[in-house]
């Protein structure tokens, strides 16, 4: 059992190196003696089903060092250790390495005994599960031979038949792995992992074997596998005995059959840390100020704790993970979130599920550097524009309204005011004023929710069940990493984008010239647009990153959009690709001459070898003149 | 350097003990059970991925390294091989 003899522990401090130089031969062979019992091969004694209380001694440190310092020392002087057994005594050398780890060799030169095609120095031992000697054994006779051991002791091998090959350890050792999968069936466990790992390292072992002559590295190499075998087995039957022992009786936890534990701490770093974070105590708990916090402050510190300790998103997110996975409670998960990791990040973790965002959100405004004002704002809702927010509300209501009636399909077509909003809208008596906005606000509300859709699809979310401040917030996050990163990224990079697009097939097998149509919406210094481009193809993302530099003051203030927008789009592209706009969709539409958020789209593509902007009247495209003013201007008529 | 069974038993119970006093005061001792069970195996779980990945990258490197090495190293250069990775086990 481990621990009892901390001698005999892996965890063992390794002692200094004049003691281990001090080590001898003898001690060596104990090292050798234990690794055949440990590795198990022939004959482990103890199986793993058993392994409750049932653990395996390990390989000590100084075991390990003696038997790789042995082959020195054994050069001097190799022991001769007799064992008070039916067979002959072995020898414990380099030579037979291979019978001291349990397993007869067949010298057909194919397992390379000895390189050097001598004999081995000592006759093959039978017992493979018999004890090797120990300095004890050498000078007394055996105290707790089994009989079986004996029996087989008193059968010698014959050089034809009762012999192990290498091919037979390596089909032990799969079955040892086999017993580990036992317990942890699934391919992609840590134990099919670790099997494939020790699978590999045999094949190692077999290459290696025939070619090197220290076996004391070999020994060594299978002492690597072997102390992942012994580990993952530990941590099985600790996790299966303490499972098996815990009690709980009036909330408190007990063990049955409990020893006080003791661990020294520098043991305890030895354990992977992960299983072993403890929860602070109550009393570790960030304490509640006198005077509470108000919603902002409170979010406020939750984001700055996340800027102060980046780490604390990765945790957050596997014990958020965890939660979900076991299905804790929502309101026991911001409990356990406060308890453990204070009220503020528990708030804000809380203020981002009710927002509809997950952690990449807060990553992100990290990234971009926001304050945890900014982060406060684009959380929490905003108070000083409550008619916005009222606007914004009742759209969504009517969004929803629509959305129910609406073709999903039929949303891919951006820009059309929902149709159960219109009809509504133009039957009943309302102000001309109030239709207007409510259809105004209809349709912004639908757009961003089409390009939350784009931008979380990905994520698995829907923005269904999502507010639109969330939907907002993660729109504009989203804008202005990928607008950060398209201004990253070299023109020349872009150029190559563009270059490698030049041919595409569409839905319908049609080969066509590069993107298909992007419809921009709105203003061109918006992130949202911006973002929903950013979402479609890389290409097209970036040329339409061409235009998005039009963020700048210069062109908020410029009356000439177009203009600015075909100089932006020739400044990155370049004079290698030709850049042309189109102004009007086609040659019987009047052009445009200008540009203005809610009458016109703007779309890029990419055309035989040329950028082409197209700058177009809203809705214009299917003749059904359902733009948001002819519309209206009809309806006045 | 592997934990041993009975070091990680004891963690294993430090955890626990430490992941009840987290749970909240109403939870009833069956419920209670229950989460320290499903907390140990999320526990075991992390374990082992960490054990196996450990082993893989470090243990199993520095086997093949050694292996790499005793291919590469003349039979009279082996003692002083020995010696240093003694020395670094020692150190």
């Amino acid at each position: 059992m481990y621990g009892e003899s901390p001698a005999a522990t892996l965890d063992q401090p390794p002692a200094t190196a004049a003691a281990e130089t001090n080590l001898s031969a003898a001690t060596a062979a104990i090292g050798e003696r234990n690794l055949l019992a440990e590795m198990g091969y022939p004959g482990e004694p103890a199986a793993l089903p058993d392994m409750p209380g049932a653990g395996q001694d390990s390989i000590g440190v100084s075991e390990a060092v003696a038997a790789e310092v042995a082959p020195l020392e054994a050069t001097a002087a190799t022991p001769e250790v007799s064992v008070a057994t039916d067979v002959a005594a072995p020898n414990i050398s380099e030579e037979n390495l291979p019978q001291a780890m349990g397993y007869q060799f067949v010298p057909d030169g194919k397992n390379a005994l000895p390189a050097d095609g001598t004999e081995p120095a000592v006759e093959p031992f039978a017992a493979a599960n018999q004890p090797l000697p120990t300095a004890e054994a050498a000078a007394a006779p055996p105290q707790n031979e089994t009989p079986q051991a004996t029996a087989e002791a008193a059968s010698p091998v014959t050089a034809e038949g009762e012999t192990m090959s290498l091919d037979e350890l390596e089909a032990q050792m799969d079955a040892e792995t086999a017993k580990l999968q036992e317990l942890d069936p699934s391919p992609a466990s840590a134990a099919s992992k670790l099997g494939a790992f020790i699978g590999g390292k045999i094949a190692s072992l077999k290459e290696k074997w025939a070619s090197t002559k220290d076996r004391s590295e070999i020994l060594r190499f299978a002492r690597a596998i072997d102390a992942g075998y012994t580990e993952f087995k530990n941590a099985y039957a600790a996790h299966s005995k303490v499972k098996s022992e815990l009690r709980v009786e009036n909330g408190r936890v007990s063990f049955s059959g409990e020893k006080p534990p003791v661990v020294a701490p520098a043991q305890a770093e030895a354990v992977p840390q992960r299983a072993v974070e403890k929860p602070p105590v109550a009393s570790e708990v960030p304490s509640t100020p006198e005077q509470p916090l108000s919603r902002n402050e409170l979010l406020g510190k939750g984001y700055e704790n996340f800027v102060n300790n980046p780490a604390l998103l990765t945790e957050i997110s596997k014990v958020s993970e965890f939660f979900e996975k076991h299905n804790i409670a929502p309101d026991l998960q911001n409990e356990l979130l406060a308890k453990r990791y204070g009220a503020d990040t528990a708030a804000f973790v809380q203020a981002l599920k009710e927002d509809g965002s997950d952690l990449s959100f807060v990553s992100e405004m990290i990234e971009l550097g926001f304050s945890p004002e900014e982060a406060t704002l684009m959380l929490a809702p905003r108070e000083s524009a409550a008619g916005e927010q009222a606007t914004e509300a009742e759209a969504e209501n009517q969004t929803e309204e629509a959305a129910a009636q609406t073709d999903p399909a039929a949303r891919v077509e951006r820009n059309t005011i929902p149709q159960a909003v219109l009809e509504r809208n133009q039957t009943r008596s309302a102000p001309e004023g109030r239709v207007a906005a409510e259809n105004t606000a209809a349709l912004e509300v639908a757009r961003r929710r089409e390009l939350f859709e784009q931008i979380n699809v990905h994520k698995g979310m829907s923005s269904s069940d999502l507010p639109v401040t969330a939907q907002l917030n993660a729109m504009r996050a989203e804008a202005f990493r990928l607008q950060q990163k398209l201004q990253a990224t070299p023109p020349e990079e872009l150029e190559r984008h563009v270059r490698n697009s030049t041919s595409t097939i569409d839905k319908n097998g049609k080969e066509s010239t590069g993107w298909t149509t992007f419809e921009y919406d709105g203003n061109i210094d918006s992130p949202e647009a911006t973002s929903a481009a950013l979402l479609d193809t890389s290409v097209k993302l970036e040329a339409v990153g061409a235009v998005a530099r039009a963020q700048s003051a210069e062109f908020a203030n410029d009356s000439d959009k177009l203009g600015v927008a075909e100089r932006l789009m020739k400044e990155r592209f370049g004079s290698n690709v030709s850049v042309e706009v189109r102004r009007g969709n086609d040659e019987n539409e009047q052009p445009i001459t200008s540009y203005e958020q809610g009458k016109h789209s703007m779309s890029i593509s990419y055309e035989n070898g040329s950028v082409v902007l197209k700058v177009q009247s809203l809705g214009s495209e299917d003749g059904a003149s359902n733009n948001l003013e002819s519309n209206f201007t009809r309806k006045e008529k | 350097m592997a934990a041993t069974q009975e070091q990680l038993e004891a963690r294993y119970r430090e955890f626990l003990v430490q992941f009840n006093a987290s749970l909240p005061a109403e939870m009833s001792d069956a419920e209670r059970e229950t989460a320290l069970k499903k907390a140990l195996d999320e526990a075991l779980a992390t374990d082992l991925e960490n054990l196996s990945v450990r082993h893989q990258t470090e243990i199993g490197a520095q086997a093949d390294a050694t292996l790499v090495s005793v291919a590469a190293t003349p039979a009279d250069e082996h003692a002083a091989a020995l010696e240093q990775i003694r020395q670094s086990i020692a150190a």
